[in-house]
């Protein structure tokens, strides 16, 4: 009885290749840099503290399975075995590894995207798309530019269409999408991917900040911003709207109707007054959903399954895709701008990136550094919802014609 | 006479100004909470008049907060 023996956690790493070792000591070490960062608040601690607790537990946690026969391989974890898909070996391992369930009936059908998704609708103001469409979908469209250029420049470099476009809508800002779309068109990819995205998306709060000081020149940046009339959108028109678009956009993108579905619902939901559910899917399904997807995300951080060479080809795919799309969205700012006859703030551009509503947040802290008074809130937030809305069409079109390829 | 308005519709969370007290245009006056987010309304110059909204109150955009003369 020696020590490796005892301590399989230890003993493991006797039994794997050189590479594999490190990338399970790297790995604890960033698991256990996010949980740091998280607590910091450096990173969104709502989901790096799970991410890092799974990431640093899965890679410590390796041990040596009595019973191949019975759990597929001689060497694992109990927490997921992501890359058993035959049904009957599937069927042993939910009943053994304890996150199993969560991640086959969960993250294979989208479920989880879908409830963060519910979890966005529950707290949007729809009104703000309704009070300034035009400008909210002009901009919206422009800050999409990183999720087109960059599906040219990933094929570029190697990746095939699917792979590419699952980098592309990373520029889309939102992780229910990249989730979805990577499930749907790179499934072998869809980890790294996921969390290159969510990694990438929890920075945004402090990098797009430099990115609107480098463009929007302070005289710019301190627009005060009028709105013309009084418009009030009752909340009838709202779930008008709600029931009304998402019926359309399922007609044209079927493949991205489980998404529009949970995002439009929620939202009447909500403007329908119905406090019960909107206090279940506020309080339950998106903390639950944010809970588990940051947990499953680290816990399927583990060496072997997240070990592949495009890695890195997808940590700078994910850098362009979101860089691209931030100066697209500021550029759409600038039009606003130019069209309204300069009376409109470029800011609010950055905010058609639908990190919602982070983006939004940036472009008011930043107005507001500037000159105080001003109060752009309502169109950012405007252009962060229909960014949302593009980001789903975008993933709609690219999952119903890359197939087709 | 001034009005201290609403700039956007939200939620009135905190209210940092009394009836008589003497405000400036950079005292945060009132702070709403709109979309997760908390936004600061700053004062008008003047003193306080009336206060015409309680916490937990919900606002719409323009909406009168308190009046300062």
């Amino acid at each position: 009885m020696d020590f490796v023996t005892l301590f399989q956690g230890f003993g493991t790493f006797t039994a794997m290749e050189p590479e594999v070792i490190v990338a399970r000591i790297v790995l604890i070490v960033l698991g256990i840099a996010l949980v740091w960062l998280g607590k910091r608040g450096t990173l969104e601690p709502l989901i790096m503290i799970p991410m890092g607790f799974g990431m640093a537990a899965v890679n410590a946690g390796v041990l040596f399975f009595t019973d191949p026969t019975i759990v597929g391989s001689d060497i694992g974890t109990l927490f997921v075995a992501p890359l058993v898909t035959e049904t009957s070996a599937l069927m042993n391992i939910l009943q053994i590894d304890f996150l199993q369930p969560i991640y086959t009936f969960t993250f294979g059908n989208n479920l989880i995207a879908c409830l963060v998704f519910m979890g966005i609708g529950i707290i949007a103001d729809v009104g703000n798309v309704l009070r300034f469409p035009f400008t909210s979908m002009l901009i919206a469209l422009c800050a999409e530019l990183g999720t087109i250029v960059t599906f040219p420049i990933a094929t570029a470099m190697g990746l095939d269409y699917g792979e590419a476009a699952a980098a592309a809508i990373v520029g889309g800002a939102d992780g229910p999408m990249v989730l979805f779309t990577a499930l749907m068109l790179a499934p072998e990819l869809f980890v790294p991917i996921t969390i290159i995205a969510y990694l990438y998306l929890s920075l945004t709060y402090g990098g797009y900040p430099f990115l609107i000081r480098a463009m929007v020149p302070k005289k710019y940046r301190g627009i005060v911003v009028k709105t013309s009339k009084k418009t009030e959108i009752t909340s009838g028109e709202k779930v008008a709207f709600d029931i009304i678009g998402c019926t359309v956009l399922c007609l044209l993108f079927p493949v991205a109707a489980p998404l529009f579905m949970s995002f439009f619902m929620a939202n009447a939901i909500k403007e329908s007054g119905l406090k019960k559910y909107a206090q279940m899917i506020e309080d339950v399904f998106l903390y639950a959903a944010t809970f588990f997807l940051g947990l499953m995300l680290g816990v399927l951080c583990e060496a072997t399954t997240i070990m592949n060479p495009k890695v890195l080809i997808l940590l700078i795919l994910g850098l362009i895709a979101l860089t691209v799309s931030a100066v697209g969205g500021i550029i759409g700012g600038y039009l606003v701008y130019l069209i309204s006859g300069k009376k409109f703030n470029p800011t609010v551009g950055i905010a058609g990136i639908s990190c919602v509503p982070t983006t939004a947040k940036i472009a008011q802290h930043e107005v507001a550094y500037v000159n105080k008074r001003v109060m752009i809130l309502q169109f950012a937030m405007g252009a962060n919802i229909c960014g949302v809305i593009t980001s789903a069409i975008i993933t709609g079109i690219y999952v119903s014609v890359i197939p087709l390829l | 006479m001034a009005v201290i308005t609403a700039p956007m519709s939200g939620k009135i969370v905190e209210i940092n100004v009394k009836l008589g007290q003497m405000v400036t245009e950079d005292d945060e006056a009132f702070i709403i909470e709109a979309m997760k987010m908390e936004n600061v309304v700053y004062g008008e110059a003047g003193v306080v008049k009336a206060i015409l909204v309680n916490v937990g109150d919900k606002v719409e955009e323009d909406a009168p907060l308190a009046e300062v003369e």
